[in-house]
């Protein structure tokens, strides 16, 4: 008789023995009735654990509660997907903006001051391919400098130009005209430059207008002078009478204004130390030279 | 089954009630405690659900489902700190009061001694012995279940069940003449 096979019992009980030993315990069992019987009671353990019941059950909510955890697992990986899609959404929005501005920017934008109005340009090019524009002078593309419509009121606010720059500029621009005032002595009061923020477009024009007379009058020769004369006037009558005889030739460049001119002027000039003298002599001189051009 | 594979939550909350009571019932059998298995049965589904692309259609879910509880309750009794929480006595099973062929065999006492005494067992026996006789799997699927190697499979479920005899033997006087203990 062979040695006992309690070891392989269990593995024998469950058929999991291989065919070589699984043929030596079946030897073994036909003559041995201890082994018999310990696998008729291993059998019988088996028997007796299935007839346990599980009473313990899950709480009735187990199905909710996966359910529960399932959906705020969702929820917690979204946000993990979100930021791709923003990410992408960004890309998409940063290389397509500035090709816009770039397209949109007309030839001569060089020439104009930096400002957020070409923000303006993706809008507007939108508006350009809703409705196209008929043929128009280049010039007309471009953005009038204040208004950009589709807009709101604070973002066209943000993006006007500044204009202290450019009314500083043209005040710099036109220094050499106000000069040439000043030298011909135009006699109009020549007020200082206003703050260059709160000056308004009207006054630039205004300022170019002026600036044309006094080239004008500069170029007569006293152009100025009669203005000036009746300055000092007020207070000399005799001065007063020479301005006058000078703005009436002027006016209608006949002999006997000129005449009237120059006597009083001699008359003037007679006396020593007058406190208009010079002023007097320009005046005759430019007479003369408007007599002479005359002829 | 093919609507929980496609994301479904209703359709999987179907199955965890079909198959709740097993998978909880392989767990409690396993770590003996019924917060413990509550939440192991919890686990399971959740690793279920998230696994459900790798399961395939047509095969039967309730094995597959009760192999994931089985891995994390043994995961859970092999801890250090399982065992230093065991209650074995918490939780031990209670013979059932339906009527059977073995019913008549065994009496109430047998089954409260055979209870006890699976409840003593190691987690890692209890755990194969669990596999092998309720969930009937073989050895190779608890080796694959529970991570460990065919032939630890065999030892562990023989020692398992030579503790299990010693326990209920004197019980089984009277059933040896009834029960058939042929093969």
């Amino acid at each position: 008789m062979t040695a006992h096979v309690y070891e392989r019992l269990s593995a024998f009980l469950d058929e999991e023995l291989p065919d070589a030993d699984r043929a030596d315990v079946d030897l073994h069992l036909e003559s041995c009735p201890e082994c018999a019987q310990r696998l008729a009671e291993l059998r019988a353990v088996d028997a007796l654990a299935l007839t346990l019941s599980g009473d313990a059950e899950p709480g009735p909510d187990l199905s909710a509660r996966v359910r529960a955890r399932l959906e705020k697992s969702r929820e917690a990986s979204r946000p993990r997907s979100t930021p791709w899609w923003w990410a992408a959404a960004a890309a998409v929005v940063l290389s397509v903006v500035p090709w816009m501005i770039v397209r949109e920017a007309p030839p001569s934008e060089s020439s104009r001051p930096v400002t957020g109005e070409k923000a303006a340009a993706p809008e507007k090019d939108a508006a350009k391919q809703a409705a196209p524009a008929p043929a128009a002078p280049k010039v007309q593309l471009a953005p009038p400098p204040q208004t950009r419509k589709g807009l709101s009121p604070s973002f066209n606010r943000a993006a006007k130009p500044a204009p202290v720059a450019r009314d500083a500029k043209k005040r710099t621009d036109m220094a050499p005209i106000d000069g040439a005032l000043e030298d011909a002595g135009s006699g109009e009061a020549f007020s200082p430059p206003a703050p260059a923020a709160a000056a308004p477009e009207p006054r630039e024009e205004q300022k170019a207008e002026r600036s044309d007379t006094g080239r004008v009058r500069a170029q007569a020769g006293f152009a100025g002078a009669p203005a000036a004369s009746r300055r000092q006037g007020a207070q000399d009558p005799e001065l007063a009478a020479i301005d006058a005889a000078a703005e009436a030739y002027q006016r209608g460049r006949r002999p006997e204004d000129l005449r009237r001119l120059r006597a009083l002027a001699d008359e003037y000039l007679r006396a020593p130390e007058r406190a208009g003298a010079a002023h007097v002599r320009e005046l005759l001189a430019a007479a003369g030279a408007e007599e002479s051009r005359g002829r | 089954m093919a609507k929980a594979q496609g994301g479904n939550l209703s359709a999987y909350e179907e199955l965890v009630r079909r198959y709740q009571r097993r998978v909880y019932a392989v767990a409690v059998r396993i770590v003996r405690r019924h917060d413990v298995a509550e939440d192991v049965a919890q686990e399971a589904f959740l690793r279920g659900y998230q696994a459900l692309d790798r399961f395939e259609l047509g095969r039967p879910f309730g094995p597959w489902i009760a192999r994931i509880s089985a891995n994390l309750a043994f995961n859970h009794v092999r801890s250090p700190r399982a065992r230093e929480q065991e209650l074995p006595q918490e939780h031990g099973e209670m013979p059932s009061g339906q009527e059977g062929p073995l019913e008549t065999l065994l009496d109430r006492e047998a089954s409260a001694v055979l209870s006890e005494a699976l409840a003593g067992l190691p987690g890692e026996q209890r755990a194969v012995f669990t596999l092998r006789v309720f969930e009937e799997l073989s050895y190779q699927e608890i080796a694959e279940t529970l991570g460990i190697s065919a032939g630890t499979v065999m030892s562990r479920l023989s020692r398992a069940r030579e503790k299990l005899r010693t326990a209920v033997v004197p019980y089984l006087g009277r059933a040896k003449g009834k029960a058939s203990v042929s093969r």
